[in-house]
């Protein structure tokens, strides 16, 4: 018979081999497991739609099947509605990128006579022989026309991928389906596989995970369409030029915390200033959104928010953002819960479970 | 056919599904239920088996699940806190449950179940049935009430218990005081 202490040092280099093979196996098999991962994501958030129907007494995969219905629809509808308007705003501050440049470069290049009629020396300092506005305007204009002309690239390069169309929009519903649908025996048979002395353990750690982030991720994207939504209606009712592409921008970036809300307003202020609009029309829409967002919708959408403090997150934020981007910036909050939940569960059993 | 790998995966550990109605049929707490709801309890259990020895969960662990034993006996026992033989407190058998009160929250255990020979047992963790009774709350309401009545009779239990002590303890002192009256009695004679 092992000792307990050796049962101990076994269990823990279990633990340590496992890691080990599942951080192997994310780091070569990444891209293969991507679709499941994001098969994962869509299930999750889709689970507390799907449980409200099964209250009803509904089977479990007709509920399923009507979600990705009226999911379909909503994708049909926003390709109808959405992909045309923001052609046409794109095409649209492509062709005006020339006006938006002479704009800057006559309003640069008047700076730079005010300041050569004022303080001659101090021009000479500054700017030298060169023009300003000519420099500023080219800048501008090569760099706005870089970014303009590589968004159908992306588009394109994400799509000519065949591969990764058919691992998205095949592999991701067909394998959420059966999470949706098993999910509960899945989490039983991995569960089953636990040795008994993890047991309890195991099922504290889940219940705990559910709990720190349950909701969250479901919650969060419920909320930026909602914030998405909310800035396009009040950017249009200012009459702001490209009201679909800043609000469809501040409502992607809103999944971001802190740093998401701020973006969409700076880049809303930009386009105003561009386009001759008064910037305090923008701030105000995205003021209201975020009074809406924080007394209406937070509360009730988010429900269970997650246990850290708000430096902690910005924080969070910024490095995953520095690592992995934007879909680091995304799931850098749920990921940290599920860390903490981790380790503060396992510390607790290394003191209460003896294991 | 995914969903077919998974249920087999289960059905290797699972006892035939009339026995387990029959077990959960004659639980307390879950006798009020009718076929169909049972077989939403049913979903939620986890199979588990048990070497003699092994223990199901130790005194003082934060209690997650309830335990209904389907084969061999469990000893439910406390730890001496003066060092001395662990005392078993009862002995469950097949069909009986314990732990039900880590159904309620996550208080540590208050004693340790330990299997004392090879055991079968099914196990009910707190977030599945929670979740169930959300899903179906006129089964949580039945769950519910019978638990509540349980630990009522064991609260009354206890009180009774707590009860005879002090009566006893009020005794004996009475005692003890009249016989060191009596003492004082002869020796001032």
């Amino acid at each position: 018979m092992m000792s307990d202490e050796g049962r101990r040092w076994a269990g823990l280099a279990g633990v340590v081999v496992f890691l080990a093979v599942a951080g192997g196996a994310i780091y070569w098999l990444g891209a293969i497991l991507a679709p499941f991962v994001a098969a994962f994501m869509v299930a999750y958030v889709l689970s507390p739609i799907v449980d409200l129907g099964e209250r009803q007494r509904l089977p479990r995969w007709a509920i399923i099947v009507g979600v990705y219905l009226i999911m379909l629809g909503g994708v049909v509808i926003g390709l109808i509605f959405l992909i045309p308007v923001l052609i046409e705003e794109i095409g649209a501050l492509r062709e005006n990128i020339q006006h938006f440049a002479e704009l800057i470069l006559t309003g640069s290049g008047d700076i730079q006579k005010w300041v050569q009629g004022r303080f001659p020396e101090l021009s000479q300092t500054l700017f030298g022989d060169a023009n300003l506005g000519n420099q500023l305007g080219e800048t501008i204009r090569s760099a706005a026309s870089e970014v303009l002309d590589r968004v159908p690239d992306m588009i394109q390069g994400f799509f000519s991928n065949l591969l990764s169309v058919i691992s998205y929009f095949v592999v991701v519903p067909f394998v959420a389906f059966f999470i949706l649908k098993d999910g509960r025996n899945i989490k039983r048979s991995f569960i089953a596989l636990v040795p008994n002395r993890y047991f309890e353990m195991t099922l504290s750690l889940i219940s705990r995970i559910d709990n720190a982030v349950g909701g969250y991720v479901g919650g969060q994207i419920t909320e930026s369409f909602v914030v998405g939504l909310l800035a396009v209606i009040g950017l249009k009712i200012v009459g702001l030029e490209y009201a679909v592409i800043v609000g469809t921008v501040a409502g992607l970036t809103n999944l971001i915390p802190y740093v998401g809300p701020a973006s969409g307003a700076i880049i809303g202020s930009i386009v105003a200033v561009v386009t001759g609009k008064s910037i305090m029309w923008v701030l105000a829409v995205f003021g209201i959104v975020q009074i809406v967002d924080n007394i209406f919708l937070q509360p009730f959408i988010l429900g269970r928010s997650v246990n850290m403090h708000p430096l902690a997150v910005f924080a969070v934020v910024l490095i995953a953002g520095s690592l992995g981007g934007l879909a680091a910036m995304i799931i850098a909050v749920p990921v940290t819960n599920i860390v903490v939940v981790i380790i503060s569960t396992l510390r607790e059993n290394f003191r209460h479970y003896q294991i | 056919m995914i969903s077919g790998i998974w249920t087999s995966v289960i059905q290797r550990l699972r006892p035939s599904e009339e026995s387990l109605d029959e077990t959960l049929g004659a639980i307390h707490l879950f006798e009020g239920l009718s076929r169909s709801e049972r077989n939403d309890v049913e979903r939620i259990v986890h199979f588990r088996t048990y070497q003699s020895g092994e223990a199901i969960f130790h005194q003082d662990n934060p209690g997650v699940a309830m335990y209904i034993v389907l084969e061999g006996k469990v000893n439910i026992v406390q730890r001496d806190e003066k060092g001395g033989d662990d005392r078993v407190l009862a002995s469950i058998l097949e069909g009986e449950f314990f732990g039900e009160l880590g159904l309620l929250d996550e208080s540590p255990r208050s004693a340790s179940a330990v299997a004392s020979r090879p055991t079968n047992i099914v196990a009910i963790s707190r977030p599945d049935l929670l979740e169930l009774m959300q899903r179906n709350t006129a089964l949580g309401v039945k769950v519910l009430i019978p638990l509540s009545q349980l630990i009522v009779t064991r609260l009354r239990f206890t009180n009774e218990r707590l009860s005879e002590i002090t009566n006893s303890l009020e005794e004996s002192e009475a005692l003890n005081q009249g016989r060191r009256r009596e003492d004082a009695e002869e020796r001032a004679e």
